[in-house]
């Protein structure tokens, strides 16, 4: 049945045009929506329906993410294994429906992944092990969402490159940021050392001025890491058979942007005052933390810190070399101890 | 002299032809294609991938146009869309100005309102008042679509004699409201006409 509606949509995609690189066969295993609050919100699943372990993958953000694949490549690595339901959030490109710009709020994100986790329970059902990961902001998104619905049935956590507090988390962000320009300023020459020099002194600034983050020195820190970002990340072929829908530009870019601060600007509010940091001392789910050596957006420091108040066991992987996208970059350098940790969960 | 005479003359109508505005520079009568007509199309329109508004998708309508041949005209159109995660049924309504010049190029631009159900690929989950998840039917979501769209080509009727024109050009099309805001798609557009 499962291969006929597969046939069946790659049929409509084909009429349709949209056709991957490998041709115009299904890039998923199993679709369907969740219509929460007005939204609807695509829940894609990948990897054998009957596995005895799920991994229910919350994405960062929280904006875009149509053009980025919705399976991350360190997840694909994972498909053999476990079936793998990613989602797309409220306020992404691949989300429909009605939503308000009032709903989208930290809270209501919450209530969405909790409907999408009702709804696969629904779908697959059966007994099986339900691991939560989080990439970034799915990060942020998963711990509240544990504060809020608890850990019943949930057997493990695999955390990456994410925050559990914004205020906390800026600081060392800056610090790590004002790190990485020194060192390319002593490695280039130039304008190139130059403007490293700059970045590191309004890193430095900023880090230690203690004074609330304006969003315009939010996105300027930003600029600067997307750059250290373009360097260091070279992604590695995809092993996963799964082709990928592709990460894309679009001369719309401009107008894109203005829609996503209007439509985001009540979840920045609510970001900026996030604040997790208690209740990761109460939770008590086996977790794996895997963090890029070279994130200047989430640094090693604050998953550092997050192991530190763990209160359950909890082990971490640093990537050497790796950014903020290290599940997207370096997949086989997240899959493997992620493998290892699903393996070893009772 | 007259070389040069018959180079000028000859790149003067060149440019009139490209410019759709070859009436002014010739004594030629009125062409076919001023005349009062309606036209039914077809047109297929692909719109460019988008990392945050939206992945591929393409828009399959036929619709009818009543122009006189020259200025105003106003179109109806009714089709769908075609997404990677769902698909629509829309329909629209259009004004715009456009002019057929004697060598039969063809040029219009014109503004629409119209609107879009929205369907998604898949089972539907919803969450009930109770917090639970129920399956649903699809009814669809109802949507505001605005487009702005141009077009150039042929009018076939001074070329060949056949009522048909071909066109192509881009549009811009918003869907209102979307994820708390809008989705802005930028498409090229092809579309065959038979005049009659």
């Amino acid at each position: 049945m499962l291969a006929a509606q597969r046939r069946g949509r790659a049929a409509v995609l084909a009429l349709a045009g949209i056709c991957g690189s490998t041709g115009c066969r299904s890039p998923w295993q199993d679709l369907f929506h969740v219509q929460s609050a007005g939204a609807r919100l695509p829940v894609i699943a990948y990897g054998p329906s009957d596995a005895s372990t799920v991994v229910l993958f919350q994405h960062g953000g929280p904006d875009g993410a149509a053009g980025i694949d919705p399976l991350p490549p360190g997840l694909a690595n994972l498909t053999e294994e476990a079936l793998v339901v990613t989602w797309a959030q409220r306020s992404t490109g691949l989300a429909s429906g009605i939503s308000r710009t009032r709903d989208n709020t930290i809270a209501q994100h919450v209530a969405d992944l909790h409907a999408v986790r009702q709804a696969m329970t629904s779908r697959y059902a059966g007994t099986r092990r339900l691991v939560l990961a989080g990439h970034s902001w799915g990060v942020s998104l998963t711990l509240a969402y544990l504060d809020t619905y608890g850990e019943a049935d949930v057997a493990g956590l695999v955390l990456t490159d994410g925050f559990d507090a914004f205020g906390n988390n800026a600081e060392r962000s800056f610090m790590r940021l004002a790190e990485l320009a020194s060192e390319r300023a002593d490695d280039t020459t130039g304008e190139d050392a130059d403007f490293w020099r700059e970045v590191e002194d309004f890193a430095l600034d900023e880090g230690t001025s203690g004074a609330p983050y304006a969003t315009e020195t939010i996105m300027e820190a930003s600029s600067a890491c997307a750059r250290i970002e373009q360097e260091l990340d070279r992604p590695e072929p995809v092993e996963s058979a799964l082709p990928a829908l592709g990460t894309v530009t679009s001369p719309l870019v401009v107008p894109d942007g203005l829609l996503v601060s209007w439509n985001l600007r009540t979840m920045f509010e609510d970001l900026t005052a996030f604040d997790q940091s208690a209740s990761v001392e109460d939770r008590r789910l086996p977790a794996l933390l895997v963090w890029g050596e070279s994130d200047c957006r989430v640094p090693v420091a604050t998953g550092e810190s997050i192991l530190a108040r763990y209160g359950g066991d909890a082990t971490m992987v640093v990537v050497e070399g790796a950014t903020h996208f290290a599940i997207y970059s370096q997949p086989r350098a997240f899959a493997e101890p992620t493998l290892a940790f699903l393996e070893a969960l009772p | 002299m007259s070389e040069l005479r018959r180079v000028v003359r000859w790149s003067v109508a060149a440019l009139a032809v490209v410019t759709g505005d070859a009436a002014r520079a010739s004594d030629a009568a009125p062409p076919a294609a001023a005349r009062p007509s309606r036209t039914v199309f077809g047109e297929v329109c692909a719109f460019v991938p988008d990392p945050i508004q939206a992945p591929a998708s393409r828009q399959f309508e036929a619709g009818m146009s009543l122009s006189r041949g020259k200025g105003p005209f106003v179109r109806v159109r009714a089709g769908g869309a075609m997404r990677s995660l769902g698909g629509d049924v829309l329909g629209l309504v259009e004004g715009g100005f456009g002019s057929t010049s004697p060598r039969s190029f063809v040029k219009d631009v014109a503004v629409g309102i119209g609107a879009r159900q929205q369907f998604t690929a898949g089972d539907l989950y919803v969450v009930q008042d109770d917090g639970t998840v129920r399956r649903q039917a699809d009814l669809g979501t109802t949507l505001l679509l605005a487009t702005l769209s141009g077009g150039v080509g042929w009018d076939l009727r001074v070329m060949t004699g056949q009522p048909l024109h071909v066109l192509v050009g881009p549009r811009v099309q918003l869907t209102l409201p979307q994820r708390g805001g809008g989705a802005i798609e930028l498409g090229l557009g092809g579309r065959v006409g038979w005049t009659f």
